[in-house]
């Protein structure tokens, strides 16, 4: 046989083997993608879980209005407003996420608005619940905001940019300023004054279903309510409101 | 095969570009890459024009009484002519004056203490200001979903008649942006299309001199915060950037305004206190008060004699943009809006 064309047919039996294997190869993947894909099916449904927040005072249930006596401050507080945003709400599973939420604006005197799903493929159960208290500086820095980021919700600042990230309102006989009213706006996403807070819940029993406790005595228990009746700007005094803040969250 | 694709896809094309009646609007680019991020919500014509409708309407204040174009007006490159203090509802008198509107996609904060980060959000500053138009953006949400032709003309904008106001502010801030002003003589100048009399290149040389480390150019300022030594004005006791920040170090700290047309936006200052450029000359030369936080640079004495002064004055005359100031896109509008088609 002439010696090129020996060399040539050593050529395409070469090409053929490799083809082969490439071949097989893409057989075994496909098995594997076949059954992980039934496995999805099967097991890994699409959740969406809800996240609900309720407001309480120590043990009872928060109504709007309604006073409730402190023990530790010696006095009745009563609450009109409790609005905040959660935004990057995300659900762990041993430090790895799993879902995540943009934001959302919460009332907790509002069942149609105190809420939240999280659409995610996992499987269960999840170990963590994180959320920031606000909403982060990007996002303050990218002009307008639709849906519940509209200025039209109330909660931005108009006489200076930025989104207040918690509103709690009402009265108590704690406070010196008129008729006992405090205002507390918490807000501000830039240094000095930066009062974007994480939240970290860790979940001890998974059902799919995060009730969220909003306690706002954890949140007087640390106030001088006394003098500190309304902070309305980002400042020293907001941003400590909103280590207050951050008290108030636990999973029921 | 492959043609019937392209027809294909040629036809979804023709189909988007039909579907979409939206006019995109290309804006000069006469100071490279802008602030705003045109990107992410690009400018329509039909966004544009609501915003234009919106500003010279009165319905954004409380007794429907003031506009934005009450302070802002076109004819003074959307300044306040012969305010100090601008006057809002009510014949309320503010604290400062208004400042001109142009080349709004340059600049990164607003208000004269940069109090707004964003000309998305800037027109509720004035809205909401009970000196200026004491109203808010839910009640102007309601005014105009009862206010003929708004809810057609949100639809026509936005693609369904919902009002909200995150659209309010929106086409406001579609308006504002195309309000570029970059056809002054200095322009054609720098474009080697005309050329500077003898008096303007020596004013030119003074400005460049003595002015332009702050009023940098092409866009005439660097749009940061400076203390350029006005006395406080004890009647107001205005510290500026100070309330922003609460920083010490901005205490009586203000925007570095532009220049560009300020033939048209008398008075200047802050506080609108002085009416001429002379008197501004003036300032510069004799009458800086050596506060803490003066900008350094005037600690050093700026000297310039009578004849600089006129010189210096003859420079800043060439900023004056007259297509800017007497372009029919920017006026109020016409009832029909047939003046302001956007031309192909």
């Amino acid at each position: 046989m002439d010696r090129h064309l020996r060399e040539n047919m050593v050529i395409i039996l070469h090409i053929n083997y490799t083809q082969v294997r490439a071949f097989v190869r893409n057989i075994f993947v496909s098995a594997i993608a076949a059954f992980v894909l039934l496995l999805n099916t099967s097991f890994i449904n699409l959740r969406s879980d809800k996240i609900t927040f309720t407001g309480y005072f120590g043990t009872q249930q928060l109504m709007s209005g309604k006073n409730y006596y402190s023990a530790s401050r010696g006095d009745s507080i009563s609450v009109d407003m409790l609005r905040f945003y959660v935004s990057k709400v995300e659900i762990l599973q041993n430090g790895h996420v799993w879902g995540q939420a943009d934001y959302k604006l919460i009332d907790v005197f509002d069942t149609a608005s105190n809420f939240l799903g999280v659409d995610y493929y996992g499987l269960g159960p999840m170990t963590e619940l994180r959320f920031y208290l606000g909403i982060d500086s990007t996002t303050n820095m990218a002009g307008v905001g639709k849906n519940d980021l509209d200025p039209t919700k109330g909660m931005y600042w108009t006489w200076q940019s930025g989104y207040i990230n918690l509103k709690l309102e009402g009265a108590s006989k704690l406070c010196k300023s008129n008729r006992g009213k405090y205002q507390y706006h918490i807000g501000g996403y830039s240094y000095p004054a930066n009062a974007l807070r994480t939240v970290v819940l860790k979940v001890d029993r998974y059902t799919g279903e995060f009730n969220v406790a909003v306690d706002v005595e954890q949140f007087f228990a640390n106030v001088d309510m006394k003098e500190t009746t309304h902070v309305m700007s980002p400042s020293l005094k907001s941003q400590g409101l909103a280590d207050q803040a951050v008290k108030m969250f636990s999973l029921k | 095969m492959k043609r019937r694709f392209f027809v294909i896809g040629f036809l979804c094309v023709l189909l988007f570009a039909f579907r979409s009646a939206d006019m995109f609007i290309d804006l000069p680019e006469c100071f490279g890459k802008p602030v705003y991020d045109f990107k992410k919500s690009p400018l329509t014509y039909q966004r544009v024009e609501l915003g234009r409708k919106l500003f010279y309407d009165p319905i954004l204040s409380k007794n429907n009484q003031i506009s934005c174009a009450s302070c802002h007006s076109s004819y003074n490159a959307f300044a306040h002519i012969d305010h100090d203090l601008s006057h809002g509802i009510y014949d309320s008198i503010g604290k400062r004056n208004a400042p001109a509107l142009m080349n709004l996609a340059w600049q990164s904060s607003f208000m004269w203490d940069g109090a707004v980060n964003h000309i998305e959000v800037q027109a509720l500053a004035p809205i909401s200001n009970p000196i200026e138009m004491d109203e808010s953006l839910v009640n102007i949400v309601a005014k105009l979903q009862r206010a003929q032709p708004y809810p057609r003309l949100f639809f026509e904008a936005f693609g369904d008649s919902v009002i909200t106001g995150e659209r309010v502010l929106l086409s406001l801030a579609q308006f504002q942006l195309t309000l570029i002003s970059c056809n002054s003589k200095y322009d054609s100048v720098m474009a080697g299309t005309s050329a500077f009399t003898a008096q303007e290149e020596i004013g030119y040389n003074l400005f460049r001199q003595n002015c332009a480390s702050c009023h940098k150019e092409p866009l005439m300022s660097n749009y940061e915060f400076r203390n350029n030594g006005l006395k406080v004005d004890t009647t107001l006791n205005d510290y500026g950037r100070v309330v922003m920040t609460a920083n010490p170090k901005d205490s009586l700290l203000f925007k570095v305004p532009t220049l560009r047309n300020i033939e048209y936006t008398y008075p200047y200052m802050h506080d609108g206190r002085f009416k001429t450029l002379n008197q501004v000359m003036n300032h510069y030369t004799s009458g800086i008060v050596m506060y803490p936080t003066l900008s350094p640079e005037l600690k050093k004495p700026i000297v310039l004699s009578a004849n600089d002064k006129i010189d210096l004055i003859s420079f800043l005359l060439t900023l004056s943009d007259k297509s800017f100031v007497f372009n029919r896109n920017f006026a109020y509008p016409s009832p029909n809006n047939s003046s302001s088609a956007p031309k192909e």
